[in-house]
């Protein structure tokens, strides 16, 4: 049964729906001001393209439950193995554990990973599929958006079919990811683990070659191109064709198919993202003894984690900061690439610093190898070819003008992160889901259970973060296959998990039985409950904006700001009048059954 | 009309020349100066005659708290900023205290740098930049007897011979980028090694440190690439200092390794200036981008600095000292020119 459903605004105290299974009064909604509710609740959760349910997964891990926290990530981001080693983590940046004055952000993408790690190995579960709709879907790409997508259409009882050109399945995760930071078996074992009844797989098929779009469009009900972005931008300079260039992810697809490309003693790698700092980090595995990444603005701008950042300096990396490549030279005793230094520039609208060289800044820098990793772009002429036109596709619900063909993940949104890549394919199959049987079967709701206090003592929000246990310096270089990072064992997960606010619980003051006695606002730690003197109806979309005021003789009623609360939950221990409520906010997906059913 | 409040962030060379050249060029204006040391501006450069025993705490001191009051410069010391809201020109102080400034200018200097390759060991290395520093590594030299030195700068030279002279023994492990962010070429690295032979500092050339490990109560074993362990009861290292701007990452100000300023000292942030060891600039002499070392640079860049926050547009000549003389020994600061 699915849980009954209201659609609009549902003050918490008003309109509560009953489960019929368990009697547990319960609400659900996917009206945007909920999700904004969400969002100024567990910033965590919204942060996450999967909108992975943190909170309760890192609860479960406390608990020694690692059943169910791996369900709640499988049941989301699907990939949890590799998501708790190579996520960008949004999820920790929104943490509100690292507010100013609050300390550092829980080690969430660690937790995930303590859920794989300990996850009993007979754990097999598989979510129930829908009643078969005989429709099929071809997925092209078994990379982490194909893999994502062809899950969730599965599981909506659609024949779904993987066109991978590469020998395995995992695209970026097991050709592009370096094996120190993500071991191989993990990768399988994921895979495997989203491989249901439904799914079949073509390996080694290059779409656009072997199989042509048309074909596929002909011979399914729809077709999803998630083929990534493997076309390389050329570093496009003088003396970028010479034989000491080469280009990053060719020479990362090469690293992770087993070879050794040779590299030279000193390597310059131009570009800093994922790929760059891999390449850098590989060369050394490779015997370079000195490797540089050469970026145009500075290390404060990368996209790629601070962490990732300090891994790759301990490991003897150095930066070579504001600097743009003018030409590489090779010639007599000297190779190397001649760099102008640029000013930063301002940041433009959206969002991208425009930095410009500097007139009569140029200088060389020695070298021996340059890896070019600027930039990689969608192959859409090679995948696509056949078609009639150039499909556009929305960035959104990843349709364009053909009817039945979509695209998910890097492909249409352009390079971006592992979980990025999975939230889209997940939006977009729930498009796809929709072309094939015409209705919406899949919806995202805010749910509201009543909740008890908090289970956490106050003195857990002193806890420090834990650090992730890692490799020396020299074991790390000395073979590739050494994972850096080593995993936090059981006793070092609970402490971190313990660490969590759990600001998936929402408190409560219920003006009703309020006696405006103060108590709870000497009590508050943080000086999140004030005095609100009116309401007014927000924007539509969004919650009520909250008037707030300092005299009491304005005031209509005392307010937690759940935006600023650390649910510590001493307010309500202390509160005379037992007005103070505790909700547990949820975010689950509806599959309902019953549309798709209705559809035959 | 409300008088203008120009905070200086930083109580060292820079921030005390800017402070009384804005008292002179605007009589009237609020002037806040913010450290988080807790004593009163001090010679750095004496630490390590502090160190020895030679002089006190008390005559380190540059200046006394009645030139401040005559001045009327608000000393903050002790206290800690650990945010700045540009857009609101506001700064929150970490016991919570909130200031809001018209004008701004950062001195706030450098903190020891530790490169990450050794990040493993940073919590057994002993630091030397402060008076808080120094005075605990005077007070751990009690229970000492060998001391190892890893890194090379210029105050490490002076510390080791000190150490020495204390009765200390003292094994040297000169760094692959000795006088980071200068470049020191092997003739300098061998007279380095020369001289400190002769003061009896054993020196560990073409090697280097590879782990500090616990032995023990106060013990610590040194580890070294070529496979040597040197038993010690302190690591000292010295490997110069980088511009302390943490907690002004994601604040919006442009920042590479120091903030990055233009000819006349301004930020990224119009009224925010920077000067001192924090500060980088773009330096066409040396077609790359340079941080300020040295006390005469500091002071003359904070001169600079409160002459543009009065509107007056002075450029900052760039004087780069052509080398820096530490106890007879010249290091060749002009990395730079073999650039071009």
């Amino acid at each position: 049964m699915s849980p009954g459903r209201r659609k609009g605004i549902c003050p918490p105290d008003q309109a509560r729906l009953t489960d019929p299974e368990g009697g547990i009064p319960l609400q659900t909604s996917d009206h945007p001001a909920d999700l904004q509710q969400l969002r100024l609740n567990v910033p965590c959760v919204s942060a996450c393209p999967a909108l992975t349910d943190v909170p309760a997964y890192i609860e479960a891990v406390r608990r020694r439950d690692y059943r169910t926290a791996f369900r709640l990530n499988l049941d989301t981001n699907f990939l949890p193995g590799v998501l708790g080693r190579v996520c960008s983590r949004p999820c920790e940046t929104a943490c509100r554990h690292g507010d100013p004055d609050l300390g550092a952000p829980v080690a969430i993408c660690y937790l995930k990973r303590l859920a794989a790690d300990y996850l009993d190995p007979a754990f097999t579960e598989f979510r129930d599929p829908f009643p078969a709709t005989g429709r099929s879907v071809a997925v092209v790409g078994g990379g982490p958006a194909g893999l994502a997508a062809a899950r969730v259409l599965g599981l909506l009882g659609h024949r779904v079919t993987i066109f991978e050109s590469f020998p395995r399945l995992g695209g970026m995760l097991m050709y592009g990811i370096p094996i120190f930071r993500l071991p191989r078996d993990v990768v399988s074992l994921d895979v495997e683990r989203i491989l249901g009844p439904g799914i079949r797989v073509e390996l080694g098929v290059q779409v656009g070659r072997e199989v042509r779009a048309p074909e596929l469009l002909r011979e399914h009900d729809a077709v999803i191109v998630a083929a990534g972005t493997y076309k390389t931008r050329p570093l496009g300079v003088p003396g970028a064709d010479l034989p000491m260039v080469l280009s990053g992810l060719d020479f990362m697809i090469q690293v992770n198919q087993g070879l050794a490309p040779p590299v030279g003693r000193r390597v310059l790698v131009v570009g800093g993202g994922f790929t760059a700092h891999d390449c850098a980090r590989a060369s050394l595995r490779l015997g370079a003894e000195e490797a540089s990444i050469c970026i145009r603005t500075t290390e404060e701008d990368l996209y790629v984690t601070r962490e990732e950042i300090l891994e790759t300096k301990r490991e003897g990396v150095t930066y070579l900061n504001l600097v743009s490549s003018t030409r590489v030279v090779a010639e007599g005793g000297t190779s190397g690439i001649v760099f102008a230094r640029n000013r930063l520039g301002r940041v433009n609208q959206s969002g991208q610093r425009s930095p410009s060289p500097i007139a009569g800044s140029e200088f060389l820098k020695p070298a021996d190898t340059v890896i070019a990793a600027i930039g990689q772009s969608a192959d859409p002429d090679g995948v696509l070819a056949g078609l009639e036109g150039k499909p556009v596709f929305d960035r959104a619900s990843g349709a364009c003008e053909l009817p039945g063909l979509f695209g998910a993940g890097d492909f249409v949104t352009g390079p971006a992160t592992v979980i990025d890549a999975i939230g889209h394919a997940r939006k977009v199959a729930g498009e796809v889901d929709r072309f094939l049987s015409g209705n919406t079967r899949t919806r995202i709701y805010v749910t509201v259970t009543p909740s008890g206090d908090t289970t956490r003592p106050r003195t857990w929000d002193f806890i420090s973060r834990t650090p992730m246990p890692d490799l020396g310096e020299a074991e790390r270089l000395s073979a590739m296959e050494n994972e850096v990072r080593a995993g936090y064992d059981e006793a070092m997960g609970q402490e971190e998990a313990r660490r969590c606010y759990l600001c998936h619980l929402k408190y409560e003051i219920d003006p009703a039985k309020c006696i405006y006695c103060r108590l709870c606002l000497e009590a508050c730690p943080r000086a999140c409950i004030g005095l609100v003197e009116n309401a007014r109806p927000g924007e539509p979309g969004s919650p009520p904006t909250l008037q707030w005021t300092r005299s009491w003789n304005e005031t209509a009623a005392v307010v937690i700001d759940s935006a600023r609360c650390i649910r510590c939950g001493l307010c309500l221990r202390i509160c005379p009048t037992r007005c103070i409520r505790v909700l547990k906010l949820g975010v689950a997906e509806s599959l309902d059954p019953s549309v798709g059913e209705a559809a035959q | 009309m409300k008088t203008e409040h120009f905070v200086i962030i930083g109580n060292g060379a820079a921030g005390n020349r800017a402070a009384d050249v804005l008292r002179t060029g605007e009589p009237d204006a609020r002037i806040t100066l913010i450290s988080d040391e807790f004593i009163h501006f001090y010679y750095r450069h004496r630490l390590s005659d502090f160190l020895a025993g030679d002089c006190e705490e008390s005559d380190l001191l540059v200046r006394s708290s009645e030139e401040y009051r005559e001045q009327r410069i608000r000393l903050r010391l002790g206290q800690r900023v650990v945010r700045v809201d540009f857009p609101k020109k506001t700064l929150y102080l970490q016991h919570m205290e909130v200031i809001r400034y018209d004008r701004l200018l950062l001195c706030v200097g450098g903190r020891p740098r530790v490169p990450e390759i050794y990040y493993a060991c940073r919590d057994r290395f002993t630091v030397f930049k402060t008076v808080e520093d120094a005075r605990h590594f005077r007070r751990k030299l009690a229970e000492v007897d060998r001391v190892v030195i890893v890194g090379g700068d210029l105050i490490s030279l002076k510390v080791a011979e000190v150490l020495v002279r204390l009765g200390k023994k003292v094994s040297f492990l000169v760094d692959r980028d000795a006088f980071w962010p200068l470049e020191a070429d092997d003739g300098v690295r061998h007279e380095l090694s020369e001289r400190l032979t002769a003061k009896g500092i054993e020196v560990v050339g073409d090697d280097g440190l590879a782990l500090v490990e616990s032995a023990g109560r106060a013990g610590l074993r040194v580890s070294t690439r070529a496979g040597r362990t040197i038993p010690c009861e302190m690591v000292g290292a010295f490997f110069g200092l980088v511009p302390a701007v943490d907690f002004l990452l994601g604040s919006g100000l442009d920042i590479d390794r120091g903030i990055l300023v233009d000819e006349y000292l301004q930020t990224s942030v119009p009224g925010v200036f920077a000067a001192g060891d924090c500060a980088q600039v773009y330096n066409p002499a040396i077609r790359n981008y340079w941080v300020s070392i040295g006390w005469p640079n500091a002071r003359l860049l904070g001169e600079v600095a409160a002459l543009n926050m009065l509107g007056q547009g002075r450029r900052a000549d760039h004087v780069p000292v052509n080398a820096l003389e530490m106890d007879g020994l010249v290091v060749n600061t002009c990395w730079w020119r073999r650039l071009q």
